[in-house]
């Protein structure tokens, strides 16, 4: 099905530079978005999930430095032009943000923003046609009297609303990848709801590939056709989504889900997971999650650990669990 | 009853006013009891009035309609002097944000002491000694006594906020939204935290929530809030497994596989749709929908709704998939 990656990570590090030094907040990221598909990169704050989707369109705080190959269409991001990268952000890659409310200007009309979105996507169109496109683009995400809208203020429109405006501001340029970083996050279940189901539909009637981050599993069980789990700067575990959330292979994947209210039924306790994420920068040998895994043993905080395949389409960076099933299917582990 | 309840709000109404744009009923004829020990969940979407109605319990805010009896004592137009004696000492809050929420010049030892000390609880060698305590009980290292809450985790801090609401060892905590900052492997760490607590020390939480999951974990009691109206509560089970009221079921069905969306968004408080509130969002509303302003009725099992049609929306079943624990991918083997 998904087999050519419209977006691709290798063996990407990240570092932020700081007065102590720079630190390493993305480590070694490897990781395919399948053309067509929807990626859900999840995990807690801090895990580096908002990083490794804005190095894709090199939205890095200054001074930030990509190390490794963030490849789209075949180029490296990380090394692009300043005019080949604007090409990219505004053509094939565009992003929406958690905060639909600090993505509009607060003092210029909506359409004109639309408008001027369309045009870094479209130079040679008419002022015409590029309203067009505007007007038609928001019936497209749900908005009712488009007409009437494109004359607003983004504080005259609600939240989910705006959050669908915004999209539309990224679907005008017919982007092939949206990145979305937590675009639910700032609204109501139901609104929430209205937004994933829209990006969904996107997906499926225009074929744009969406990664989108979160920290909500009941996002994930949506939407998500594969889900990266990211952990302390890396991708712990990746694969078709309903296998990983039904079959999880990396203990902290494992506790995560099993953390979540919803497993908890009748009254019982919250299962949790004792201490706190390493903080970023701090080097670590072996496994980051060691420290706080409940199956840890020496192995792991001794050996290299990386994102390895264990079964088909499916990859996880535990190396205990690797082993395991290195012992039982040999075969189909080496790559 | 045999237990006098902790908290009792009757028809109790929460008005501001906007300058330029008139009046905002934030909470209406909203009535219910607390009893001891007890966790009466409230869910709500922004701007249904939640908050609002937290604050006015406490008497953050004075109600402009109904009465709050709490601990036995009318509290509804109590004198600052009054509530000092009442519920400034026997009941607190828990806010959402932990980093707004504690002061940053403070020590966490002073953060704690406070409450003793506005009190005259306790002074001296005393008040150090209750913090430590405390502090141990949250789980937090009584030597931290002497950091700022800046140099806290957020799960740390609100550990802190806790410690601070159960200083006075009061018998009712209204927590708005106490988690909702918090990654989720520490939300369950508190959560667990605040199950314990109640166990102990037999203390009643209102437990303010937007998390239908956590709620239902948490609560014995729901409460579902809907444009500053309650439209039904009952027990957990009742409200989860057997969703009567039409915005219920939709709520509970986003935790489930089937869900139903209602259209549009929750309208402004400042202008409310006439008849059912909810009727321009309902899939099920029928034309005496828009004109009938349902109560909020009693039904045969001892729930409340307010829905003339209740029932009229089902939910599918729950998501096996979230909800069914999966083996470890070691400790199994």
């Amino acid at each position: 099905m998904h087999t050519e990656a419209a977006l691709s990570y290798r063996s990407v590090n990240v570092d932020f530079p700081t007065v102590d030094g720079s630190i390493r907040i993305l480590r070694d990221v490897d990781l395919d978005v399948p053309k067509g598909s929807i990626v859900v990169l999840a995990g807690e704050s801090g895990s580096g999930k908002s990083t490794a989707m804005l190095s894709a369109a090199r939205l890095l705080p200054w001074g930030a430095e990509i190390d490794g190959e963030i490849l789209i269409d075949g180029s490296d991001v990380s090394c692009l032009s300043t005019g080949k990268l604007r090409r990219l952000r505004s053509r094939t890659m565009r992003v929406i943000f958690q905060d639909p409310w600090s993505s509009m200007h607060p003092m210029i009309r909506i359409g004109k923003q639309l408008i001027e979105s369309a045009r870094q996507a479209h130079p040679d169109w008419s002022k015409r046609q590029l309203h067009d496109l505007c007007v038609e683009t928001l019936e497209k995400v749900g908005i009712p009297e488009p007409r009437a809208r494109m004359k607003s203020y983004a504080h005259q429109v609600s939240g989910g609303q705006l959050q669908r405006i915004v999209i539309a501001m990224c679907l005008v340029a017919e982007p092939e990848i949206l990145l979305c970083d937590e675009p639910t996050t700032a609204l109501d279940v139901t609104t929430q709801q209205q937004i994933l189901d829209l990006l969904v539909d996107l997906n499926r009637r225009l074929g744009v590939t969406i990664v989108l981050s979160t920290h909500d599993i009941s996002v994930i069980r949506g939407i998500a056709d594969y889900l990266a789990v990211m952990y302390a700067g890396t991708v712990v575990e990746f694969g078709p989504a309903m296998q990983v959330l039904g079959e999880p292979q990396h203990p902290y994947t494992w506790a995560l889900l099993e953390s979540a209210p919803e497993r908890a039924e009748g009254g019982k306790r919250l299962t949790t997971i004792e201490g706190r994420p390493p903080r970023a920068g701090i080097a670590h040998s072996g496994c980051s999650f060691a420290e706080r895994c409940t199956a840890a043993r020496d192995m792991c905080r001794e050996q290299q650990v990386s994102l390895l395949p264990i079964t088909t389409g499916r990859q996880t960076a535990c190396v205990r669990v690797q082993q395991r099933l290195l012992a039982h299917r040999p075969s189909e582990v080496i790559v | 009853m045999t237990n006098p309840p902790v908290l009792e709000a009757q028809g109790l109404g929460q008005r501001f006013s906007v300058p330029g744009r008139g009046d905002l009923q934030a909470v209406r004829d909203v009535s219910f009891s607390v009893a001891r020990g007890e966790t009466l969940g409230v869910v709500g979407e922004s701007g249904s009035g939640k908050t609002t109605l937290g604050r006015t319990l406490l008497r953050l805010y004075t109600p402009t309609s109904g009465s709050i009896v709490f601990e036995g004592e009318d509290i509804t137009r109590a004198s600052s002097r009054e509530l000092r004696r009442s519920v400034r000492r026997r009941a607190s809050m828990i806010f959402q944000n932990p980093a707004t929420s504690l002061s940053p010049t403070l020590s966490v030892g002073d953060i704690l002491a406070e409450p003793l000390r506005v009190h005259g609880v306790s002074s001296g060698k005393e008040q150090r000694r209750r913090v430590a305590t405390m502090l141990d009980l949250v789980g937090i290292d009584p030597d931290w006594s002497d950091r700022q809450a800046s140099e806290l985790s957020g799960g740390q801090r609100q550990r802190i906020g806790i410690a601070r609401a159960l200083m006075l060892d009061p018998s009712l905590i209204v927590a708005d939204e106490p988690t909702a900052s918090l990654d989720i492997s520490v939300q369950a760490q508190i959560i667990n935290l605040l199950n314990d607590l109640q166990a102990e020390r037999n203390l009643s939480f209102i437990f303010i929530s937007h998390d239908l999951s956590l709620v239902r974990h948490i609560s014995d009691r729901v409460a579902v809030m809907y444009l500053g109206e309650i439209v039904e509560i009952g027990t957990s089970e009742q409200i989860f497994n057997n969703p009567r009221h039409p915005y219920t079921a939709s709520l509970v069905s986003m935790t489930r596989p089937e869900r139903i969306v209602p259209e549009g968004e929750v309208p402004s408080p400042l202008a409310p749709p006439a008849g059912c509130h909810f009727h321009p969002r309902c899939p099920v509303a029928t034309t005496e929908c828009q004109v009938t302003h349902p109560g909020l009725d009693l039904e045969a099992d001892g729930r409340r709704v307010a829905c003339i049609r209740p029932g009229a929306l089902t939910v599918g079943p729950p998501d096996e998939l979230l909800s069914i624990p999966v083996p470890h991918p070691l400790l199994a083997h």
